[in-house]
């Protein structure tokens, strides 16, 4: 089939512009996304990940005080799940290499399957 | 790909506008719910509206564009799924992947379907693989996250295969359109030359009209014309008919007088070309005589030059001798007055010789008295010195007859001088005489030369004389022949006016009788 150009189509698309367009949405969509995502609420579950062995080994006695209470071990390894305020953990913990985020939020269902 | 376009600009509106629509209902969702974070979610949902409604207001619909509307499509029902959060319709809110996905199918192209597709299998996935307990409270495991996986794909597939045969069609409907474009655009231009065709042919038939109504109008007016001129045409026609009578016999007349007076001076003219031709052929054989009268004399100029030449070599020779002859006749003389020289010193040596032949007859007279008076003792010595005497006088004869013979030969040489003298002097005349000779030699060979050229001129002169009177000749006869071909035309025309005196007169009858 005989492709015919229409005489007011662009000759070279704007490829440029098209990456800056795309780049900023995917930087907005990933960003946001995953901020709304990981984010810590200002009091409830958190849940603090320990980035190295000597953080997890010191995560329990840094987390749980001034009335942070422990609810469970994390999915991953040396993580705990708490209950407290982030304003008290989250500066606190991240100078010892220990991230506080949101508690798993139960993805996609709440108990029930998708 | 201007409908393409056009098409793909149109669904970026629709789906802006339902992420908008969605925004809005995330908005109510989380304040009816009292979800904490979600109003923040519904301004991160502005907030990913952003970029697709610059590119909607702009009227872009390029592949960044699109790819940016495919990723607000892909969080989209993520923030429905967060809003809801512990609600039990959330996982009903799962369906709205589908929504979004089947939406971008308006952007007809594949693109956007998969990097939606991608980003919602994937993110389950890697969070399956990283903390199952994100994806499903509780842990769902791997194998629902595949299930979901696999449909998402199965969706994108049969997605990507009716974007892309949607395009293609729109393409091929839009190429189809520019050719019906074009062909009608030739339809028109050809309407209009056919209307312009038409007008000219009404034109060109309206014409024909008017042209053949005029036509028959001046049919009409030449008729009545010619009915009235014939009268008047007649009456002329007899006027010319005298004229012409009359103007015809006489030129007629004066013509065959032309032609008769002609005939005769043809004649004549022939007698005198054919007079002038045997006079040019006379001419001729006098100029071939004279021709070869003129090399005769040339080459017997030719052969006294040569013998001139010849004389003056002989002459030449003669100088030559001459000189030798005046150098010879001068050693001769030199000769002689030497030889009288040696005669004069001969003449001395006799007078030498006789007076020593003196003194000896002298002693021999004094030794006879001195034997006289010896007695017989000198007897002896008077017979020597009578003997003695005699020898004396022998040479004193001796010397007379050298002395005479010396007297000789100075005579014969003065003689001898004299005459070599005479013999330089004709020597020196004969060499004069000899160049005289050479000079006039000179002046006959220059003079032999200047007559054979123009021997050789005349020669040359007469031989041209010839030709030319060969063309005389040759223009004679043919005035000879175009004498007689005159005459012949002079009799043709004499016949030619009298045939045109009987013609005039039919002429004039039937111009009369008409």
């Amino acid at each position: 089939m005989t492709t015919i150009r229409h005489p007011n189509a662009p000759l070279v698309p704007p490829a440029p512009r098209g990456v800056l367009t795309v780049s900023i949405q995917a930087l907005l969509v990933f960003g946001l996304g995953g901020w709304l995502l990981l984010a810590p609420p200002a009091e409830g579950m958190m849940m603090l990940v320990p980035l190295s062995a000597s953080a997890a080994r010191a995560l329990p006695a840094l987390a749980l005080r001034d009335g942070t209470l422990l609810v469970a071990t994390g999915p991953t390894s040396g993580s705990l799940l708490v209950y407290g305020h982030r304003a008290s953990l989250a500066r606190r913990l991240l100078a010892h290499g220990i991230l506080t985020l949101a508690s798993p939020p139960g993805g996609c269902s709440a108990g029930a399957a998708a | 790909m201007m409908e393409l376009d056009d098409l793909r600009r149109r669904g970026i509106w629709l789906i802006m506008v339902a992420g908008w629509a969605t925004n809005v209902v995330l908005a109510a969702l989380a304040i009816g719910r009292g979800e904490p974070n979600g109003v923040l979610a519904a301004l991160i949902g502005c907030l990913i509206n952003v970029v697709p409604t610059i590119c909607a207001m702009r009227g872009r619909c390029d592949a960044g564009a699109r790819a940016a509307v495919a990723l607000m499509v892909a969080l989209e029902p993520g923030l429905l799924l967060y809003v809801m959060r512990g609600a039990a319709w959330q996982v009903d809110m799962h369906m709205y992947f589908f929504v979004g996905l089947a939406s971008l199918t308006i952007l007809c192209d594949w693109k956007p379907l998969v990097i939606a597709s991608v980003l919602v299998a994937l993110h389950h996935l890697l969070l399956a693989l990283a903390s199952p307990v994100w994806v499903f409270a509780g842990g769902g495991g791997l194998g629902r996250v595949l299930v979901h996986a696999l449909a998402v794909s199965m969706q994108c597939s049969v997605l990507v295969y009716i974007t892309t045969r949607l395009a293609q069609t729109i393409t091929a409907q839009s190429d189809a359109r520019l050719r019906s474009d074009q062909l009608a655009a030739d339809a028109t231009a050809a309407m209009a030359t056919a209307e312009s065709a038409r007008a000219r042919a009404e034109q060109a038939l309206a014409a024909a009209t008017a042209a053949q109504t005029l036509a028959a109008d001046e049919r009409g007016r030449r008729q009545r014309a010619e009915a009235a001129s014939a009268e008047t045409r007649r009456s002329e026609l007899l006027r010319v008919a005298g004229d012409f009578e009359r103007s015809i016999a006489g030129v007629a007349t004066a013509l065959g007088e032309s032609a008769r007076s002609l005939e005769g001076s043809a004649t004549a003219l022939n007698v005198v070309a054919q007079d002038a031709g045997q006079k040019a052929i006379d001419v001729t054989a006098a100029a071939v005589i004279a021709a070869d009268a003129a090399r005769s004399v040339a080459g017997g100029v030719g052969t006294l030059s040569r013998s001139i030449s010849s004389i003056a070599d002989s002459v030449s020779q003669q100088a030559k001798l001459t000189d030798h002859a005046r150098s010879r006749s001068t050693l001769g003389d030199a000769a002689v007055q030497a030889l009288a020289s040696s005669s004069g010193d001969v003449g001395g040596l006799a007078g030498a010789i006789a007076t020593i032949a003196s003194r000896t007859n002298m002693l021999a007279l004094n030794a006879t008295i001195e034997a006289a008076r010896a007695g017989a003792a000198g007897y002896g010595f008077a017979i020597v010195a009578q003997e003695v005497k005699a020898l004396a006088a022998q040479a004193g004869s001796a010397t007379q007859q050298i002395t005479s013979l010396v007297s000789g030969i100075n005579a014969r040489a003065s003689d001898a001088n004299g005459n070599f003298q005479q013999v330089s002097i004709t020597i020196v005349e004969l060499a004069d005489a000899a160049d005289a000779i050479r000079n006039e030699i000179d002046e006959q060979r220059s003079a032999t030369r200047t007559i054979e050229h123009h021997a050789d001129s005349a020669a040359a002169g007469m031989i041209e004389m010839t030709r030319r009177v060969e063309g005389v000749s040759d223009a004679a006869s043919m005035a000879e022949r175009l004498s007689g071909e005159v005459r012949g035309a002079a009799v043709a025309l004499l016949d030619q006016v009298r045939a045109l005196q009987g013609a005039t007169d039919g002429f004039v009858t039937m111009l009369r009788t008409a």
